[in-house]
């Protein structure tokens, strides 16, 4: 297995694709703040009165988790894909090397490629952020705890990528199922992050009076409001949103959230610290599971 | 005798397919031995279940003494260097930096020798260059070159002549011969190039539908092969005349030309045909070919 690695890591040294996506995640940083920066200049008013967390990168230090993703998956893609389609793969197992360490060993280097990647953007993006938007609001072991999450969810999204390249043969087919995987999870992650914050009621105005000319409270007391443009006096009422997920299928619903690692990095994005202990059990599993199945499914293949 | 690959009923199926169906063959040490088919029959198959590749349906192959079955068949594979149809490189590598990634497969302490076996194959003053712009025939030498570290003793080398020019055919032959004889080591080849590979083989194995039709030494071989003198006579009538009260075995071409399937007293024959005023323009000594005797057989049609 050392022997495995060795290799392995001095191959990711050399990867072109591999430089290509920490230079897409240090620029990525970079530009994500710049952006911010020239925002901040053009509407300093508002953002002042906003508050240090809108105006520093406060909401920037873990946006890049969601493209990273993707330069993952197209590095997971070629990486492995290279192997097949170079052959380079039967010099290992020519000379005796066993299955299950040839997987095990992708995968660790796979995953720390991922890490390095997800962490130079957060390195870059807090970089920056301390010199042109005056650093974040956000304490250390905030910081700590946000990424050490999003690194789990990234290795748990390699392991997913690399189940994939691993059992197809084909250096195209591979990298471009990794990214239609990713492109889908993203969607899901999105659906599933909308249908959950979904509110339970909505308010809905109904004009009360034609010819009112001010707001009055009601006589049992429901608020009255009037229209700013036309002022017709209006009512407010709280409504049950139809949409809200209830009983199981919001059971559901939360868990894939919690499970699903692009699902995790944007809760990560939302800076939502709620479950980030589960979703690194989560992780764990993932990685185990997939690891396993893609051990199997290795085992079993014919190579050409 | 030492046997450096036994196999023993081997088959192999796809699906119904039989690739390979009850094979049996037996490479003995130091030996370089052909491995003989047409398109189909089965000899990358083999190949590929010899390098670990895939897996055998059912039967058994010993390499080194140990069995396919055997945990320890790890150790005897460390013993062997192979190239399966297409050279394992890494494209964009350098021809130095894809035998150093082989010597980290090997967990070999040091790079020593790089440079011997670079020099073995004659891609010492490649340089910077990357395999990817490199030749056909460079590209197959730096396979073998791959196949070389840890000095094995057993090179399973699959068509390494394929798609080569006349000049790279003749440095590979060339390599696999002193490879053989300086090193001893035991070479594996198949071929469709019969001409070329009977410059080489030391044994042969004739594979059809999936199994050994026939296995032979080259000594062997050449005893088989019958040895004819092809005769360009005035009239073969005349000729055949002659020759079926001589009681020898022949076989006319033409009008002039004939072969003729026995050691003849050239004196006692000529002067036989002058009574007849028959002249004889030419007399030439001719061995069956690896490929004539491949061609009776399996069957087929023989290139004339």
């Amino acid at each position: 297995m050392n022997k495995l690695l060795s290799a392995e890591f001095a191959r990711l040294s050399k990867s072109f694709v591999f430089k290509m996506g920490l230079c897409f995640s240090a620029g990525l940083g970079a530009f994500i703040i710049l952006m911010r920066w020239m925002d901040v200049k053009k509407h300093s008013q508002a953002y002042a009165e906003l508050g240090a967390e809108y105006y520093g990168a406060d909401g920037l230090i873990f946006v890049g988790g969601i493209y990273i993703v993707f330069a993952v998956a197209v590095f997971v893609g070629i990486f492995i894909g290279t192997e097949y389609g170079d052959g380079t793969i039967r010099n290992k197992l020519a000379v005796g090397h066993m299955r299950k360490n040839i997987y095990l060993s992708k995968l660790a280097v796979c995953g720390f490629a991922s890490l390095l990647m997800h962490v130079m953007y957060i390195v870059v993006s807090l970089a920056a952020g301390s010199l042109m938007l005056g650093g974040t609001t956000m304490e250390i072991k905030e910081i700590l705890a946000f990424t050490a999450a999003g690194v789990t969810a990234m290795w748990a999204m390699t392991a997913i990528l690399l189940l994939i390249s691993m059992s197809v043969q084909s250096k195209a087919a591979g990298s471009v199922a990794c990214l239609l995987v990713t492109m889908v999870m993203l969607f899901a992650s999105l659906t599933i992050w909308q249908k959950l914050s979904a509110p339970e009621y909505y308010d809905t105005y109904d004009y009360e009076d034609e010819n009112a000319g001010e707001a009055i409270t009601g006589e049992d007391d429901t608020p009255i409001y009037v229209d700013g443009d036309t002022g017709k006096a209006m009512t407010k009422e709280r409504v049950k949103n139809p949409r809200y997920l209830t009983g199981t299928k919001r059971k559901v619903y939360e868990f894939l959230n919690n499970f699903l690692p692009v699902s995790q990095l944007y809760q990560i994005v939302m800076n939502d610290a709620s479950h980030l202990g589960l979703m690194a059990v989560y992780d764990c599993l993932i990685i185990l599971l997939t690891a396993g199945l893609g051990v199997i499914i290795f085992k079993k293949k014919d190579l050409k | 005798m030492d046997y450096v690959l036994k196999t023993n009923a081997l088959n192999k199926y796809y699906k119904g397919f039989k690739a390979v169906h009850g094979l049996s063959m037996n490479v003995p040490k130091g030996a370089i031995y052909g491995l003989i088919g047409k398109n189909g029959a089965g000899k990358t198959t083999l190949i590929r279940l010899i390098c670990g590749l895939q897996e055998p349906t059912s039967g058994e192959y010993t390499l080194y003494g140990r069995k396919n079955t055997e945990r320890e068949i790890v150790k005897s594979r460390r013993r062997m260097g192979a190239v399966v149809e297409t050279p394992s490189i890494y494209l964009d590598m350098t021809s130095e930096d894809n035998l150093k990634q082989q010597y980290r497969i090997l967990g070999l302490p040091s790079f020593d020798g790089l440079e011997d076996v670079l020099k073995l194959v004659g891609l010492e003053n490649t340089g910077k260059k990357k395999a990817k712009n490199f030749s056909l025939g460079m590209r197959q030498r730096l396979g073998i070159a791959i196949a070389l570290v840890g000095n094995p003793d057993f090179l399973v080398l699959d068509e390494p002549v394929n798609g080569l020019d006349p000049q790279g055919i003749i440095e590979i032959r060339e390599l696999i011969l002193k490879l053989n004889r300086q090193q001893q080591i035991t070479v594996l080849i198949s071929s469709h190039i019969l001409d070329e590979l009977s410059k080489l083989a030391t044994h042969y194995g004739f594979v059809d539908k999936g199994r050994i039709v026939k296995e032979m030494s080259a000594a062997q071989l050449e005893a088989a092969c019958r040895k004819c003198t092809r005769m360009e006579v005035s009239d073969t009538k005349i000729l055949a005349h002659v020759l079926d009260e001589m009681g020898i075995e022949y076989k006319i071409f033409s009008d002039t030309k004939a072969d003729v399937y026995a050691q003849i007293n050239v004196s006692k024959l000529t002067l036989a045909l002058a009574e007849y005023d028959c002249q004889v323009i030419s007399m030439k000594e001719f061995g069956e070919s690896l490929e004539s005797y491949y061609v009776n057989l399996m069957g087929g049609v023989k290139n004339e």
